[in-house]
């Protein structure tokens, strides 16, 4: 008589379960609005999440100083090619249910396996770094001192991780992430004119009067921000801790798609917002969060002030927690120590300890009075160039690996995409980067 | 079917357990675990002469980056 072995489940793997029963029942039913709704999760926190504060910050000072044109249908242009290359990390998610940086280690060795993670850390440090400040930039507007700000916002950040179930924290994430939407009322106070933006989208056009340096670093400086590293490595140990499973592949890209068209509206909206700025000719190149809150008040009234201020402190805020949580998963896949938001304290000391880590060392940075923080602020964008192709090339290789993926590998059209987007944000970094150093 | 346990046992723990696995279709856990053992077992990526040369030309790429951050941050200090 054959006998069967079964290895009782940890607690991590009961929760896990208990979640994959509905979507498990869900798959059963049919019931595709409850799928929707289940698996819904990954792709738009890390599509929401990469509108992280610098981003959108960035997004109003192109508003403010080009106007309505060239860069509204740019940023659907980017979220697409960030959709391309974030497809990919679904698949490799649900089909190996491991994260990015562990293939990284197994099948490339140790070298590229400790560089991913270190690189990774070194750059998720920093960037929260910059998520802190642009938090405590948006609490300004309300008078709330820097302290407190980042204070608050560390605490918030802390306080998601006390779920230990993946469900709950993804969830209450998801409801952060909603926030990141006030930014369309704000564009639709302005009361654009929707003949141009229409235009715009379908023309490209009109390209900025004077297409000078400026702009061409703020078009590398975009297209080299398009996908960055934190986001391969988020989204694939997310559907892996989520336990979604290969035939729950179609409903991860779905999750994605949506994640991609809600976070480029939202950047988009942005844009249309402060190109107010632009027809008054206010000159708002070295504005912060609260001064374009502010700026936008005699324009659009002070509830879109509000909102947008708002905006730009959830924005640091979600950034700040799916950056913290890309570099925990991160560390324990190359250590091969337990990593998942459905482990207990106890079972997870290190991942858990490596969260609480860089969000209290990055938000006592930001409180530390003499820190040279522009340096950090400089230094994130060539830091982020550093780390993309590698992992770009990764991505791209382990999707083609037929050990890894079977016959879930990229397809001849995905290969093409892929590899174009690779290469176009490959250059575009790297000029970003050069240029950066000529300009001295 | 024999039950390894791989734990000392807690009885309320073990119920739990059991429960959840007869309430559930075997195929998800099952489904999880096979996979994650295949990538365990996975060894180092056999390399032809093209992922070779993209591996190389990577590692000059980081080494070349690490010069371009160092004058960055050297310039930023100035």
């Amino acid at each position: 008589m054959k006998q069967t072995s079964l290895r009782s489940p940890s607690r991590e793997e009961l929760v896990r379960l208990k979640d994959r029963v509905r979507i498990e029942q869900a798959h059963r039913k049919r019931r595709l609005l409850a799928l929707f709704w289940l698996t819904l999760g990954p792709g738009v926190l890390v599509m929401l999440g990469e509108n992280d504060a610098p981003s959108m910050l960035s997004y109003a000072a192109t508003g403010a100083k080009y106007g309505l044109g060239f860069f509204l249908p740019f940023v659907l242009l980017t979220f697409a090619m960030a959709f391309v290359v974030q497809e990919i990390t679904v698949r490799l998610g649900a089909v190996t249910k491991t994260g990015h940086a562990e293939l990284i280690y197994r099948r490339f060795g140790r070298f590229w396996g400790h560089f991913s993670m270190v690189d990774l850390l070194i750059t998720n440090f920093l960037t929260l770094v910059t998520e802190f400040l642009g938090v405590a930039a948006g609490a300004s507007f309300f008078g709330i001192k820097p302290v407190y700000a980042v204070v608050l916002a560390a605490i918030i950040v802390l306080l998601t991780y006390q779920f230990r179930r993946y469900w709950s924290w993804e969830r209450a994430l998801l409801a952060l992430a909603a926030i990141n939407l006030v930014f369309i009322p704000v564009g639709i106070m302005v009361h654009p004119l929707w003949g141009q933006v229409a235009t715009s989208f379908l023309t490209f056009s009109p390209l900025p009067k004077h297409v000078g340096s400026t702009f061409i670093v703020i078009l590398l400086s975009d297209i080299g921000a398009t996908v960055t590293p934190w986001m391969l490595f988020f989204q694939q140990a997310a559907v892996s801790d989520k336990g979604l499973l290969i035939k729950d592949i179609t409903w991860g890209r779905l999750d994605t798609a949506v994640g991609a068209v809600l976070a480029a509206a939202s950047g988009i909206f942005t844009i249309i917002a402060t190109s107010v700025l632009f027809d008054h000719h206010i000159t708002a190149t070295n504005y912060n969060a609260a001064q374009f809150a502010q700026a936008l008040v005699p324009y659009a009234g002070k509830v879109a002030g509000v909102l947008f201020a708002l905006g730009i402190m959830e924005a640091g805020t979600l950034a700040a927690i799916a950056i913290a949580t890309s570099t925990a998963y991160s560390f324990g896949e190359v250590t091969n120590t337990p990593h998942s938001l459905n482990a207990s304290f106890s079972e997870a000391k290190m991942f858990y300890g490596i969260l609480f880590s860089v969000v209290v060392l990055a938000a006592t940075l930001v409180l530390i009075p003499g820190i040279p923080l522009i340096y950090i602020i400089l230094s994130v964008n060539v830091l982020a160039v550093l780390t993309m192709p590698p992992a770009l090339v990764f991505l791209l290789l382990l999707a083609n690996d037929k050990d890894i993926t079977g016959k879930y590998r990229n397809s001849t059209l995905l290969n093409v995409l892929g590899i174009t987007v690779t290469i176009v944000i490959i250059l575009a970094g790297l000029l970003f980067a050069v240029s950066s150093i000529i300009n001295i | 079917m024999q039950i390894i346990k791989s734990k000392p046992e807690d009885t309320v723990t073990t119920i739990k357990s059991e429960t959840v696995l007869n309430s559930l279709p075997g195929a998800s856990l099952e489904e999880y675990h096979s996979d994650q053992h295949r990538i365990k077992q996975l060894s180092k990526k056999k390399l032809n002469r093209g992922l070779y040369l993209i591996i190389w030309m990577l590692r000059i790429y980081v080494v070349f980056m690490l010069v371009v951050l160092a004058l960055n941050v050297l310039n930023n200090m100035h």
